[in-house]
């Protein structure tokens, strides 16, 4: 569980953070996203017990960050965005000395286990500077897992991975959340989409956007949008289109299909259907397009918009 | 403190991996035994003009070992220190070790005791001299003695490289120093009661002299270490403390009197080891001094690694 109330951070003079509120309850993954620069780490930093706030609070695993660091800190696997490891350790001194400083029993064989759900079994020997890239953020992947952490904190866990490798972690982390807390920070909308029950976009240190990847889409255009593809005169259909009542923003595509929308709850399909037909054209496909996460990503992070707070809860 | 073991156990092994580390050993031990081949020749000249002069042959005792061991710790311990922490941060580790469950001070005592347990393995070696001394003082007789403490000496050394070389580093370690105490004790109860060799005494004296000198030093390598990101000042920083701590004190020491005078000598942290350590003599004053010192250092690190994460 993460409860953030609130919580600023300053660099000096220069406010990173401003007023940021968010939760995350168990059995929930929580993707962070942001532009370069947005704080995402900054305010994971704070979560992870690395550094203090300026002000307000963060509860992690029931327990505050400033003041319970040490209890957060047992509690929560964090995987940092350099990806730390002491390369002149094997993979497996290595985690069984991170498992050792969280007193774990039995350490060396939890740390051949922690290799083995990342798959690296079979280079547990092997110098942690002798390994790939990918190999490496695996073993740190397993060093956040080693304890069962109530809360995993990964702060873009599938850079450098193979494509295989990313389906494996994904789905590592996928199970994981079932029963437990984890926040993630990405660049990779799709991986958002796809592995998180709920998407945070922020923006230099203020939350823009917090919903289900799925509601974010048709929250922000607020209405459906069709994509529509017949055979015949092209030049003509906007105009055909034009006519019938309750269609909006109509738009010939670069791929020869002409995109359109209604708004919620007054389904126009069939009355376009009927029309064009009636009006000699080929029907060959008509389906809903709904705006990429990238498309609602720009959007919401675009410099000349205005920062809008959305909260999903609480909310039609 | 469990913690802290942990840290110190990797920083331990960690000295191994590092070509740093090894030139430090091997400088040391040897200066170290050109100075003892040295005071051992000079011992034995003594010994032949001995008869022929008034006065009886001057013993030989491991004073000039000893002295040179802190001279050369004032040049090296800087090079074993630099790194512990800076070196965390340069490669982003602090990180970790700032979000695993230990505090602090822990991370902080963590690093000076593995860092301390490396320099006694160092001054351990060193041991061999008393005991070398100790069978050329007393020639002839006991042999038997003589025979079984050269061979726990061959046994301790070897016993303490193989488990270096298969890679039981702190266990080497530990044998060594469980046959040490062995031996001393035994060297002690000989010169007690049967045969006078070196003064034992004085030798006991001298190491934990020579060890209280270690551990501040090294805990001020340490808390220098955490202060500075880079690890080139945090050397030059250090060596820089160590010098002025060491001898630069001594000097104005000599130069100031009355209370100015007083003050400096007790804050010269030569005079303590030269004065009494060497000398068979320790004083609740020089205990606190290298006591508190080691406290200070330690303080510093920790001080510096909580402020980091305010910055
Ligand atoms: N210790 C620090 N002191 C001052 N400024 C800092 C510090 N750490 C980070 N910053 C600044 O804060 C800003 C945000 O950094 P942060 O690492 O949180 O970005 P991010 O959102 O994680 O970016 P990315 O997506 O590229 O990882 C950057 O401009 C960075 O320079
Ligand atoms: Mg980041």
């Amino acid at each position: 569980m993460i409860r953030v109330e609130n919580l600023t951070k300053d660099y000096g003079s220069r406010r990173a953070i401003s007023g940021l509120n968010f939760e995350a309850e168990q059995g929930e993954v929580v993707g962070f996203l942001g532009p370069n620069g947005a704080e995402e780490t900054t305010t994971i930093r704070i979560l992870t017990g690395y550094m203090p706030p300026t002000d307000g609070t963060a509860i992690v695993a029931g327990y505050d960050v400033v003041n319970e660091s040490l209890e957060v800190r047992r509690r929560v696997g964090y995987l940092p965005e350099t990806v730390p490891l002491y390369t002149d350790m094997t993979a497996v001194d290595y985690l069984q000395f991170m498992a050792d400083l969280r007193h774990i029993p039995h350490s060396k064989d939890r740390a051949y286990e922690a290799l083995k759900t990342v798959g690296l079994e079979n280079r547990a020997e092997s110098y942690i500077g002798s390994l790939s890239k990918g190999m490496r953020q695996r073993v740190g992947l397993a060093q956040a897992l080693i304890h069962q952490p109530e809360v995993l904190i990964l702060d873009e866990p599938t850079i450098g991975l193979d494509p295989a490798q990313v389906v494996e972690v994904r789905n590592v982390i996928k199970d994981i959340g079932k029963q437990r807390t984890v926040l993630l920070s990405t660049h990779i909308l799709s991986e958002a989409q796809q592995i998180c029950d709920r998407v945070l976009i922020i923006n230099k240190g203020k939350i823009v956007a917090e919903d289900t990847p799925e509601n974010l889409q048709s929250r922000l255009t607020g209405s459906e949008r069709v994509s529509l593809l017949v055979r015949g005169e092209m030049d003509e259909l906007p105009k055909v289109l034009n006519k019938i009542k309750g269609v909006q923003r109509v738009e010939s595509m670069p791929n020869g299909s002409v995109e359109f929308q209604f708004a919620p709850g007054q389904d126009v399909r069939p009355e376009v259907a009927k029309t064009v037909i009636e009006a000699g054209y080929d029907l060959l496909e008509m389906r809903p397009v709904g705006m990429s996460l990238e498309e609602i990503f720009l959007e919401l992070t675009r410099e000349d918009r205005p920062v809008r707070r959305n909260k999903s809860r609480g909310e039609p | 403190m469990r913690n802290a073991w942990v840290i110190a156990r990797r920083e331990y092994n960690h000295y191994f991996s590092t070509t740093v580390s090894y030139s430090v050993a091997l400088t040391i031990l040897f200066v170290l035994g050109a100075i003892f081949f040295l005071v051992l020749n000079q011992a034995i000249q003594n010994a032949f003009n001995g008869g022929s002069t008034a006065g009886a042959a001057v013993a030989p005792d491991i004073k000039v070992i000893a002295v040179w061991f802190t001279i050369m710790s004032v040049l090296t311990v800087p090079a074993l220190t630099m790194r512990l922490i800076s070196d965390e941060n340069r490669m982003g580790t602090l990180e970790l070790l700032l979000t695993a469950p230990l505090q602090d001070w822990e991370l902080i005592v963590g690093k000076w005791l593995g860092a301390l347990l490396f320099l006694l393995t160092i001054l351990a070696v060193t041991l061999v001299y008393p005991i070398i001394l100790n069978i050329y003082e007393t020639p002839g007789t006991n042999l038997q003695w003589q025979v079984l403490s050269l061979i726990i000496l061959s046994i301790a050394l070897i016993a303490m490289f193989w488990n270096l070389v298969i890679g039981e580093r702190l266990r080497g370690l530990f044998i060594l120093f469980g046959i040490w105490i062995v031996a001393i004790i035994a060297a002690i109860l000989l010169y007690k009661f049967t045969v006078p060799g070196i003064d034992w005494g004085l030798t006991l004296s001298i190491y934990i002299g020579l060890f209280l000198v270690c551990a501040a030093f090294l805990a001020i390598g340490v808390g220098m270490s955490s202060l500075f990101s880079n690890q080139i000042a945090a050397f030059i920083v250090t060596i820089l403390a160590f010098v002025f701590l060491w001898w630069i004190l001594g000097f104005i020491t000599e130069f100031t009197q009355g209370i100015a005078s007083g003050i400096f000598g007790y804050l010269d942290m030569g005079s303590h080891f030269n004065n009494d350590f060497i000398a068979g003599t320790i004083d609740l004053p020089d205990l606190i001094y290298y006591l508190s010192l080691t406290a200070l250092g330690l303080f510093i690190g920790t001080t510096a690694v909580e402020s980091r994460r305010w910055s």
